[in-house]
């Protein structure tokens, strides 16, 4: 494993590749704190970038950006109790408290401090599991990765979102427009309506960016802000000692497999996993009642977790193919884009880029934590842009990004469309996650399904009978159970995450 | 009274959708003798949709009963905070305009001036009347439109299109 290892780091140390990550990191920085913006629309902006990149390159730049975009939303969710991000949002619980009493310094340290162990301790986890359960995944036949994929579908659809129904509405939808165009297997042209631009389908890359960054621009137009931000630092003192980051060491380790968990966990990542950390430190410390008044306990939990999630996102694609979160989704697409097959075999076809991958993910991490203290002024500088400056910006450079995947306008069509669609789900209170997710997942559930019952001759039994895949359809089914049991608590006015 | 009612609207309208997808499903001919053609899946998921936008619906509807016009659930309240901050639609559907016609435009006149045009209507669309910047929004978009046009087509080989120049 070391050996594959330093082959990685040795394929990501030179000039090129650092300077793509410390650009990532960077720009993901930018994304991340300012509020509107996100790690999503950052990766999706920069796709078309590494088009012409090699794919160590291209996907090294990729992560810089993703844990980039993770870490920014700290600063204006301590400065300006706005998080940047929704991974931030436990951030500003404890974090602004913490500005307001003179000790935003401080909320930075320990802020940053945890973000870069979260992350330190989510990559180390995610290099030692990934590898093997990819190895484990390649026993797996059409039986059993069509059970991992309804189990995947039914915790997306549970998790994301505040109503059950909606949550698989939206999962359905994705499905529903992945089968637009050739069917797996025979290749024959569905939902088409005769137009022959629609037979190839539609692209991963379209549909994300206009889901997750078009929807933004809309949703911005319908309100005009009269103000920008503006955050004031002037003296920073960063001080914190020893003893007390000693202090935080159960704390910080907890929030840490907190957010490695929910990563791990198909379709909800950082955006979730800081509540659920802050919401346990809450619970399990002996003064509860300092919480939300500036307690550094609060803002460590929440920026530990959240950076957990990155490492853990990254576990079921890199091993499984399937994506942990919305960013994960778009690096899914990347792959594709560079011809590398997500799945089981990535490890086993494309050792040396997964292993790429790691070593950019520890570079990124260092340059996280260099970057936030050295650069916090600039990064504060940089709120004041306003939206409607933006955002027109971004739109032309989704434009480009879907125009490049195949040099086609329909994709620029599409990507429009699936704005409009985002914008009306997101006013209609539908998840979008669900519908991403069942759009990459649904043609992965018909292939093996089509193709399991074509070794089985038609029978279904086989699905049931395989250990693995029952074991999976039934923790699926749990989890329904689980959803709808929660589902209805919430309607009576306890909901799990009342924070 | 759209937001009362969301639930209901959305609802009935995939519920046509998933009726539309059924039958359309029908004309999918199975190429291979599998048991499973290519019609399968999408009538599956057709009935499945079906069943959930009439959950959805009539969820709505119930909703929509026991709060008739009192404001306490968090959406409603949401709207409230939307009609005191005067959100209006109208840019919304301006800017989606704008979009269709830069994209439709964009192959006959071309990128560079294309979003130059566009950058520069979309700052106003979304700006408001104290922060516009003429000279400021029409420099933006001209740098931002030829910084992108060279680097994606010289540096990253990007062909985005040409138009009336080039």
């Amino acid at each position: 494993m070391f050996d594959m290892l330093f082959a990685g780091f040795g394929s990501v140390m030179t000039l090129q590749i650092i300077m793509l990550i410390a650009a990532g990191v960077a720009l993901g920085l930018v994304f991340g704190s300012i509020p509107g913006l996100t790690a999503t629309m950052a990766v999706a902006i920069c796709l078309p970038i590494t088009y012409g990149m090699d794919p160590i390159a291209g996907m090294s730049l990729l992560m810089g950006l993703y844990i980039g975009g993770v870490s920014g939303g700290l600063i204006p969710a301590i400065l300006l109790k706005l998080p940047g991000t929704p991974s931030s949002i436990a951030t500003t619980f404890d974090g602004y408290p913490m500005a307001q009493n003179g000790e935003a310094g401080k909320a930075f340290n320990y802020a940053i401090v945890s973000s870069f162990l979260g992350g330190l301790l989510s990559i180390i986890v995610l290099i030692m599991i990934a590898p093997p359960l990819g190895r484990v995944a390649l026993q797996f036949g059409p039986f059993e990765f069509f059970a991992i994929v309804i189990f995947s579908l039914t915790l997306i659809a549970s998790l994301s979102g505040d109503s059950l129904p909606k949550g698989i509405m939206a999962g359905l939808l994705g499905i529903s427009f992945a089968m637009v165009g050739a069917a797996p297997i025979d290749a024959f042209p569905r939902f088409t309506y005769g137009f022959t631009d629609m037979n190839a389908g539609f692209n991963l890359l379209p549909v994300l960016i206009g889901l997750f960054a078009l929807s933004e621009i809309f949703i911005s137009a319908e309100k005009k802000v009269k103000k920008g931000l503006n955050a004031k630092l002037s003296k920073v003192n960063y001080k914190v000692s020893i003893k007390e980051y000693i202090a935080q060491g159960w704390n910080f380790l907890r929030s840490s497999l907190i957010g490695l968990g929910i990563g791990i966990l198909p379709g909800i990542g950082g955006g979730t996993s800081n509540i659920i950390a802050y919401v346990a430190a809450k619970s399990s410390s002996k003064k509860p009642e300092e919480f939300g008044k500036g307690n550094p306990a609060g803002v460590v939990a929440s920026e530990s977790s959240n950076n957990a999630a990155v490492g853990g996102a990254l576990v079921p694609l890199i091993s499984l193919g399937i994506p942990g979160d919305t960013v994960t989704a778009m690096l899914l697409g990347g792959l594709v884009l560079h011809g590398l097959q997500p799945g089981p075999l990535l490890m086993q076809n494309s050792g040396d880029v997964v292993y790429g991958i790691f070593a950019a993910l520890l570079i990124a991490n260092v340059f996280m934590i260099l970057f936030l203290f050295m650069g916090m002024k600039g990064f504060i500088r940089l709120l004041s842009i306003p939206q409607h400056i933006l955002y027109p910006i971004i739109l032309a450079l989704c434009v480009v990004g879907a125009f490049g995947v195949n040099n086609r306008l329909f994709d620029v069509g599409a990507l429009l469309f699936f704005g409009v669609l985002g914008y009306l789900m997101i006013k209609f209170g539908f998840p979008l996650t669900p519908l991403v997710l069942g759009f990459i997942l649904g043609p992965l559930l018909e292939t093996n399904l089509r193709r399991g019952l074509m070794l089985s001759q038609g029978d279904f039994m086989p699905f049931l009978t395989s250990p693995i895949a029952a074991a999976f359809l039934l923790v699926a089914a749990a989890s329904v159970v689980f959803a709808i049991y929660s589902n209805h608590k919430k309607k009576k006015g306890t909901s799990v995450l009342n924070v | 009274m759209v937001a009362k009612y969301e639930d209901v609207f959305s609802g009935i309208f995939l519920l046509v959708v998933s009726v539309i997808m059924f039958f359309t499903a029908y004309s999918f001919e199975a190429l291979t003798t599998s048991l499973v053609g290519p019609a399968f899946m999408p009538q599956i998921i057709a009935i499945v949709m079906a069943i959930f936008s009439v959950v959805i619906a009539v969820g709505g509807f119930r909703k929509s009963k026991v709060i008739p016009e009192e404001k306490n659930s968090p959406e409603q309240h949401k709207e409230e905070l939307i009609v005191t901050e005067k959100r209006s639609y109208k840019p919304v559907l301006i800017s989606l305009g704008l979009m269709i016609g830069y994209v439709i435009l964009l192959p006959y006149i071309g990128f560079l001036i294309m979003t130059v045009i566009y950058i520069f209507l979309q700052m106003l669309i979304l700006s408001h009347i104290t922060h516009r910047k003429i000279w400021l929004f029409l420099l933006i978009s001209i740098v931002t439109s030829a910084t992108i046009y060279y680097l994606f087509r010289n540096v990253f080989y990007v062909m985005l299109p040409t138009g009336i120049i080039g």
